[in-house]
C-alpha cells in the first residue's frame, strides 16, 4: 500500500512519537546535527545532510568506558556502559544510513563493541529523500539516495511527503492518523523527485565504481605519483577521518584524579593521519606523510573491499567540505581510476 | 555478556628480573591462553599495553617486560603484592598444530623471545610430537638475553643455538646476527618456522630462510603493533587489510609478504 502524510501533520506526527520513543532529529547548535528533541520547534527541515553525521550519537568523540578506584585488595572497577534506549531518528539521509550499516560492520564483526552496540539496538531509521545535493555529494557512487535498508523513508512531493515502508518497525508507525493513500500520480512525483536530484549529483560528480571491487588493484599499479602530490598539500590534521561518517579509530587513555586513588579510562577518536597513530614504544610504522596519506584512501576503497566486500565511503563529501586543503576524496578516486 | 573492555584485576605475585632492562612477572589469574596470544596489561591511571603472554599454568601468567613505554616503564616499578589489570587473552597464537610430525625450528631476536617461550616449553615437554626442534636465540649481548637460566634446561630436549653482537667475558657460544646462524640448520625440508624479533631481524632473517629454501608459507612471523583494543576495532594496528591484534599477531610470511604495498607502503612487515 502507497501512503503519504500532509507536511502540515508533519509535526503532529513527530509530537506523538516524542510521546512513545525518544526522538533525534537535525538541529541548527553552530552547526547542523543531530540532537535529542524535546520541542518539535527545534527540529531543522534541511534540504540535504546535516553538517556532522550520525556518528556522534553511536560513538561520541569522548566516552567512559569505566571508572576505577583503589581498594585494599585491587581495585574496584565501575562499568560505564550506557543502557538501552528506544529512538527514532528522523531526517537521516541516504549515505548516513549507509555509514551507520558500515560502521555496524567494524563495531562487531567477530567481538563486539558492547557501547556502540547497545545504542545501536532499538533504533528506528525515518529516511528522507534531499531537496537537493551539497556541492560536494556523489553518494549515487554508492548507490543513491534511498538505501537499501530503511524503517520510513519521506520524498516531498510538493503539499505532501510520499513515505515508503521499509520494515515491520517503520509499520507500527503508521498506526495514527497521519497518513493517508496515495495515488499513482504521487508514486510518479516521488520517482521524478529522485531522478531529478541524482541527476543533479550526477551533474557534478558521476563515476561508476560497480567494476572496481574486484579490479581496484589496479590503482596499485596505476597513476602513483598521486600520493606524492597528495601529501604535498595534505596538512595531516585528521578533520577527514573525525567528520567521516564511517571512521571508527579510537585512542584509549587513562585520567586520574588529584587525589590518585581513583580515575576513568575514556576512549577518544583517533586518526590515521596524524603523525602517532601507529607509532610504537619501539617503532613508528607509518613516519612518512605520503604512507599516512595513502593509507587513508586504501582504508576506504581498498581493504574494505577486501574484508567486508563494500566501500568504506558514502559519498557524503563531507571530507571534502572540511579538509583545509582542499582535498575532495572524489577527485582523488577519479584520478585513480581513469 | 561481559564487558570486553573491561580489565580483569590480577596480583603480582612474583618477579624476576631477566636483563637490565627486562622483567618477568607472574601474575595470579586464571586465562587459559594458547603460545603466542597476548594480553592488554592495565596500570591503572597510566594506560594499557599489549605484552605477549611468556608463560604461565592454571592459575598464573607471566609476562616479560621491557621497559620502553610509559606503561612499561611504570611496570617496572611495581612490587609483589600490587595490582594490575588483564584484559585478554587476544590474537590467534603459534600454529603448533601445524609442526606436529615435522621439524619445527623456532628463531628469536632480543625480547622476541618471549612470546616464544611457551612455545619452547610446549616443545620440550611434548618431545615425541615433533622430529627435529632447533631454537637460535640472539641478543645483542649476553646480559640481554632472556630466560637464561631456563637453557640447560631446554638442551636437554632441544638443540639451542645462542649468538650475540657484542661477546662479554666467558661467552663461548656464537657471535654475530642470528642471521648468521640459520647457515647452521641441519633440517631444511619438513619444517615449520617461528620467527619473532625486531622488524629488522625478522626482515634478514625470512630473507636469509627464503635463500635457504625454506617456503614462504611454512616460514610465522609475530608482528608488533599499537593495539588498543586488541578486537580488531579501534584500527592502530591494521596494516594492508589485516588487524595485527585479531588476525594475527602472528602471519605466516606468505601473507605478510602481501601486505607491502609498492611503492610508498603502507608499511608491511618486512619495510
Amino acid at each position: 500500500m502507497a501512503i503519504k502524510i500532509e507536511k502540515n501533520k508533519i509535526g503532529d506526527f513527530l509530537q506523538w512519537i516524542m510521546e512513545n520513543y525518544s526522538l533525534y532529529a537535525p538541529v541548527r547548535e553552530k552547526v547542523t546535527k543531530f540532537a535529542r528533541i524535546e520541542n518539535t520547534s527545534q527540529i531543522c527541515f534541511l534540504p540535504n545532510r546535516t553538517s556532522l553525521s550520525l556518528k556522534p550519537l553511536f560513538f561520541p568523540p569522548e566516552e567512559t568506558f569505566f571508572k576505577w578506584k583503589k581498594s585494599n585488595d585491587g581495585y574496584i572497577i565501575e562499568d560505564c556502559l550506557n543502557g538501552r534506549e528506544k529512538k527514532v531518528i528522523f531526517g537521516v539521509r541516504g549515505c548516513d544510513v549507509r555509514s551507520l550499516k558500515i560502521l555496524d560492520m567494524y563495531m562487531s564483526e567477530e567481538f563486539s563493541d558492547p557501547y556502540y552496540t547497545t545504542r545501536r539496538e532499538d533504533t528506528i531509521i525515518i529516511g528522507m529523500t534531499c531537496d537537493y545535493p551539497e556541492d560536494t555529494c556523489f553518494c549515487t557512487a554508492f548507490g543513491g539516495m534511498i538505501p537499501d535498508e530503511y524503517d520510513l523513508w519521506l520524498t516531498d512531493i510538493g503539499t505532501h511527503y510520499f513515505v515508503d515502508v521499509g520494515s515491520e518497525n517503520g509499520k507500527e508507525l503508521i498506526c495514527k492518523d497521519f497518513f493517508e493513500e496515495a495515488t499513482p500520480q504521487d508514486e510518479i512525483r516521488r520517482q521524478r523527485k529522485i531522478e531529478c536530484v541524482e541527476y543533479e549529483i550526477e551533474k557534478r560528480a558521476k563515476i561508476d565504481l560497480s567494476e572496481t571491487k574486484n579490479s581496484f588493484q589496479q590503482i596499485k599499479k596505476g597513476d602513483n605519483k598521486i600520493w606524492e602530490e597528495l601529501s604535498e598539500i595534505c596538512l595531516c590534521c585528521g578533520r577527514c577521518n573525525f567528520i567521516c561518517p564511517t571512521c571508527h579509530c579510537f585512542d584509549v587513555r587513562d585520567i586520574t584524579n588529584l587525589n590518585g586513588i581513583e580515575g576513568e579510562r575514556i576512549r577518544v577518536w583517533d586518526s590515521c593521519h596524524l603523525f602517532e597513530y601507529a607509532q610504537t614504544a619501539a617503532e613508528h610504522f607509518r613516519k612518512e606523510r605520503v604512507a599516512r596519506v595513502k593509507y587513508r584512501i586504501y582504508d576506504k576503497f581498498i581493504f574494505p573491499v577486501m574484508r567486508y566486500g563494500v566501500y568504506a565511503c558514502t559519498g557524503c563529501g563531507r571530507c571534502a567540505d572540511v579538509c583545509p586543503a582542499g582535498i575532495d576524496i572524489y577527485e582523488v578516486l577519479r584520478r585513480l581510476i581513469d | 555478556m561481559k564487558n570486553i573492555y573491561i580489565p580483569s584485576i590480577a596480583k603480582i605475585v612474583d618477579i624476576i628480573n631477566e636483563t637490565p632492562d627486562t622483567k618477568t612477572f607472574k601474575l595470579k589469574i586464571e586465562l587459559p591462553f594458547k603460545p603466542g596470544q597476548f594480553v592488554e596489561l592495565s596500570i591503572f591511571g597510566y594506560g594499557e599495553a599489549p605484552i605477549s603472554i611468556s608463560g604461565g599454568d592454571n592459575e598464573s601468567i607471566d609476562l616479560s617486560i621491557r621497559a620502553v613505554g610509559n606503561v612499561t616503564r611504570r611496570m617496572h616499578r611495581m612490587n609483589i603484592g600490587e595490582y594490575v589489570g588483564i584484559r585478554g587473552p587476544f590474537g590467534n597464537g603459534w600454529p603448533i598444530e601445524k609442526a606436529k610430525g615435522k621439524n619445527l625450528l623456532i628463531i628469536a631476536g632480543g625480547i622476541g623471545l618471549a612470546p616464544l617461550k611457551p612455545v619452547v616449553d610446549y616443545a620440550c615437554k611434548n618431545r615425541e610430537e615433533f622430529k627435529e626442534v632447533t631454537l637460535l636465540y640472539g641478543a645483542r649481548k649476553p646480559s640481554l638475553m632472556l630466560f637464561k637460566y631456563k637453557f640447560d634446561e631446554w638442551r636437554r630436549y632441544i638443540d639451542v643455538l645462542l649468538t650475540v653482537d657484542e661477546p662479554e667475558e666467558g661467552w663461548d657460544e656464537h657471535i654475530g646476527v642470528v642471521t648468521m646462524l640459520c647457515d647452521k640448520i641441519k633440517h631444511i625440508s619438513d619444517t615449520i618456522t617461528f620467527i619473532c624479533g625486531p622488524p629488522v631481524m625478522m626482515k634478514f632473517t625470512s630473507m636469509r630462510l627464503i635463500e635457504l629454501g625454506f617456503p614462504p608459507s611454512e616460514i610465522y612471523l609475530s608482528l608488533e603493533r599499537n593495539m588498543k583494543c586488541g578486537i580488531g576495532i579501534c584500527g592502530h594496528c591494521a596494516v594492508g587489510g589485516m588487524y595485527v591484534c585479531r588476525d594475527g599477531p602472528i602471519f605466516s610470511l606468505t601473507k605478510a609478504l602481501k601486505f607491502i604495498e609498492k611503492p610508498h607502503e603502507v608499511r608491511g612487515v618486512l619495510d
